[in-house]
This record gives structure tokens, sequence and C-alpha cells, in this order.
């Protein structure tokens, strides 16, 4: 299908349709905005985008990183009408269900985003982890603890990690994280990481706070800070997942 | 349980003062900065390096500018990661070289650049109007740094909104309380001394409203004071009869 950006009525259709599935009577999924020139409007450039299942987040964002490269296509990450568009489209694909089948999409900047919220931002299902994947694409794979994870859940590493501008920035840090938090051999998630005690994300950031009033952390490499990790953080993380 | 942040170095912080950062464009409308460092009096070693960072979300770009016996600014500080310059902030950090590399010396964060046109001591405003897109909502306090004010960019004239005396009435009193309450029970920060530090100049800015009285030393009294504060800052700024006289005219 060819790439839009909902306008305002679009936003709103999709936006109510989000807040439906919090209550008894869900309207349906607002297919026909996507295209209908009422609720879309063309974009500049010509992107296809094809409906499909992504495993990961990373994959979802591979593929629109090489979809948009395709189209010489560079997305705004305040194009909110964009990103929603996109949201929508792959919606079915991407959004959690309960047992009975029923949508579970979760707060609303998950599927329309909050571009001037830091806070809240790089909770956009698509274009959080896309700007993730674009501010490390000289080497993608190593903002892997980010986007190892399955699209609609994104769960709280993500959390820790991209809510804290120097860390998911910083190369030397995104690299140390997926070496503890992704299993190198299945590449998913270690169970470890959700962990509230030692060795979980979030003693990570305690102690990367810490670093962060001694050193200049954007100057360590990866293996310089992993150097400096306390125990809890061994220099061969667990092999089981 | 967190870890309480030390600062073991003694990492000196750098005063706003002593810094200055200017966003322009070139003919070409592409953004750059210009920055003016006064570092001499920080007793840091003479090979110590010196950065600039600018970032904003996931974006950042670092600049070498030098050691500080020795500044020796970029020449290409284009500002070509981000889609434009608006809302990017910057820090300066001042590295040791020679004994703990690494260490970091001293440092400014949360520096928002000034505009070429602008005295220095007119860019300190304590709560900016920013334009956002917010969905259905009008305004919302931002804390990414020192606090900004968004407002809607999708109403008919929002810089006319902000001008108006009916939002200044009906928002800035429950901003003020929103940040105010922010700083004393979030950040626990009571501290009026630092003034390159946000939350004392907006402590300060607080204890210096006529009627609204010092920063209370117990947590149980934060609450009616900043209520008490808020009475006080409407009496100052006189909200209400700026609101009815804007109704009535």
């Amino acid at each position: 299908m060819e790439l839009k950006r909902f306008n305002a009525a679009g936003l709103a259709a999709f936006s109510a349709f989000l807040d439906s599935c919090t209550t008894e009577a869900p309207l349906p999924w607002p297919e026909s905005a996507l295209t209908d020139p009422a609720y879309s409007e063309p974009i500049e450039a010509a992107v296809t985008l094809d409906p499909r299942a992504f495993a990961t987040r990373f994959e979802l964002v591979e593929y629109l990183d090489q979809s948009f490269e395709a189209a010489e296509f560079r997305p705004s990450r305040t194009d909110r009408n964009l990103w929603a568009w996109i949201a929508c489209f792959y919606f079915r694909e991407i959004c959690p269900t309960s047992k009975s089948g029923a949508w579970q999409p979760g707060a609303l900047p998950r599927w329309i985003p909050q571009s001037a919220d830091w806070r809240r931002y790089y909770r956009h299902l698509v274009a959080g982890p896309y700007f993730i994947y674009r501010a490390h694409r000289d080497e993608p794979e190593r903002a892997l603890a980010l986007l190892c994870q399955r699209p609609g859940r994104p769960g709280d590493l993500v959390e820790q990690l991209a809510s804290r501008q120097q860390i998911v920035t910083n190369p030397a840090i995104m690299q140390t994280a997926t070496n503890y938090f992704v299993d190198p051999a299945t590449g998913q998630q270690r169970r470890s990481a959700n962990s509230k005690g030692a060795g979980g994300a979030r003693r990570f950031v305690d102690v990367l706070n810490q670093f962060d009033v001694t050193w200049d952390l954007s100057s360590l490499s990866a293996d310089g800070l992993r150097a400096m990790l306390p125990p809890e953080f061994p220099l061969s993380p667990p092999s089981r997942n | 349980m967190p870890i309480r942040r030390i600062n073991f170095t003694q990492r000196q912080r750098i005063h706003r003062d002593d810094i200055s950062i200017v966003v322009r464009r070139d003919d070409h409308g592409a953004a750059f900065f210009d920055t003016s460092l006064d570092l001499s009096s920080y007793g840091f070693p003479p090979d110590a390096r010196q950065f600039i960072e600018a970032y904003r979300q996931t974006t950042m770009m670092r600049f070498d500018f030098g050691t500080v016996s020795v500044p020796a600014p970029p020449a290409d500080r284009y500002l070509t990661d981000f889609e434009s310059e608006a809302e990017i902030m910057f820090r300066v950090r001042v590295t040791a070289v020679s004994e703990r590399p690494g260490v970091l010396l001293g440092e400014a964060d949360q520096l928002r650049p000034c505009n070429p046109d602008e005295e220095p001591d007119q860019r300190i405003s304590l709560l900016p109007p920013v334009p956002a897109d917010l969905g259905e909502e009008i305004w919302r306090v931002d804390f990414e740094a020192a606090p900004i004010l968004l407002v809607n960019r999708n109403l008919p004239d929002w810089k006319q909104t902000v001008r108006s005396e009916t939002f200044r009435a009906f928002v800035y009193p429950a901003a003020f309380r929103e940040i105010v309450h922010r700083i004393l029970f979030i950040e626990t920060h009571t501290s009026t001394e630092d003034m390159s530090d946000w939350r004392s100049r907006w402590l300060l800015f607080t204890t210096r409203i006529p009627g609204a009285g010092g920063v209370p030393k117990a947590r149980d009294e934060y609450h009616d004071w900043i209520e008490n504060a808020a009475a006080a800052f409407a009496r100052q700024f006189t909200l209400r009869s700026r609101y009815v006289k804007e109704l009535t005219e």
C-alpha cells in the first residue's frame, strides 16, 4: 500500500478507534481511513509498505528504514500524522490481544506520537524504535537491547533505557546493554533484564547515573565501560536466557 | 534500592553566565552554533579537554573544543543531525586527560541557546511557551530540561492565545503549582542557592513573590506553602482582575 499521512479527520478516527478498544463496544479497525482522501493525504515521496508480520521491533524498523531509503524519504520525527498512519496500518500485526482476542492497544502515545513530550515520545511503537535504529544507523545491532522485543510489547528494559537521553544516544552504553541483556544465541532479551534487583535494567541505569557524575560517558568505549561495571554485571553474562 | 548519586570527584558545575551559545543560520539556511566559554576561574588543568554536546531526544552531536588552555572550536559546528534547531539543548563538559583520563571535571547541562539578536540578560525566562503537537490538549508543562510551557500549535493563533489574559489566568497558576510541586516532592530539591539550576531559580522566584515566604523546612508544610504561593502569585499578577477586564472589554 502507498504510504500516506492522516489528516485531522484521520487522526481523530484512529484516536476514536483506540479509545473504543477500552470499552465494551470497540469500533472496527479504521482500515478505510488509510486510503480515503477524506482521512489521509499523500506524502512527498512514493513509499510502498506491505502488510506483514514482524517478530521484533528491529525487523519492523529495519523494514521501514529500507522502504524509506529506497524512496529517498526522510520522515520527520514530529510528523505525528505520518507515524500514526503507519501505526494504524500495522495495527493488526503489532497490537497485543487478550486471551479472548480483544485488542489491548494500551495508552494513546503508543500509537499516536507525543513527539514533544520527552517522557512519552519513545513509547510510540513505530517511531520510538525507528529513531533508536536511526540514532545507531552505523551499527544498528548495537541497539538490540531496545529493539529485540516484540513490536507491541517493548517492556521495562526499553522503558528504563530509552527514557534517558544520555543512555539511548550513547554507542558504548547501548553496546554494553545489548551485551548484557540480549542472548546472542537466540537474539532474545534475557530474563535478567526485567529483574528489579542486582543485574537488572534498573540497577544498570542506577549504576550509569552514578558513573555520569564522575565520568564523561561519551568518551568511554564499550570495553572501557564494561570494565568499570560492578560484579553484578559480570564480564561473561550468563548463557541461559 | 536506588543508588544515591555522590559527587566523589568534586566535579564542578559550570555557571551559565560563563557560557554563551547562539544558534545561527548560514546563507543556505543551514543551522550552526557559535559559542563563547570562559572557564578561567575554575582551575581546570590546562590540558583538560572541553566538549559541547547538542542533543534532543534520540539525536546527539558532540563537538571537540580543544583544551582549556588552547581552545580550538571545530570549523564544522553545523547541527546537521537535527531536523530543526528548535528545542535543541546543549551541555558543556570538561574532562581530565593526564591524571584520570575520562573523569568529568566540570559540566553545565540543559543549556538552551539564545537567539542571535537577543541580549544575554534577556534570555532567561522561567517558563517560555513553545508550540507543540498536543492533540486535543491546549497546554502542558515539559520537564525535559528547565520547564517549558508547551502550547498546542494547532490553535488558530497560539501566540495570541498565550498572550491572552484568559489563558494566563487559567494556565499559569496551575503550571506554577505543577512545577513547584515537582521541585519539592519529586525532585526533593529545596535550595535557592545555585542559580545555574532551574529548580533553584524557580524556588527563588517563588520565595520572592510577596506573601509567599521562604521554603519550609518540613515536608508536611510543602503543600500548604505551594497553595499559598500560588494564591500570592495570582495576586501579584492580578490575574482575576485582568481576566475580568478582558471579558468585559
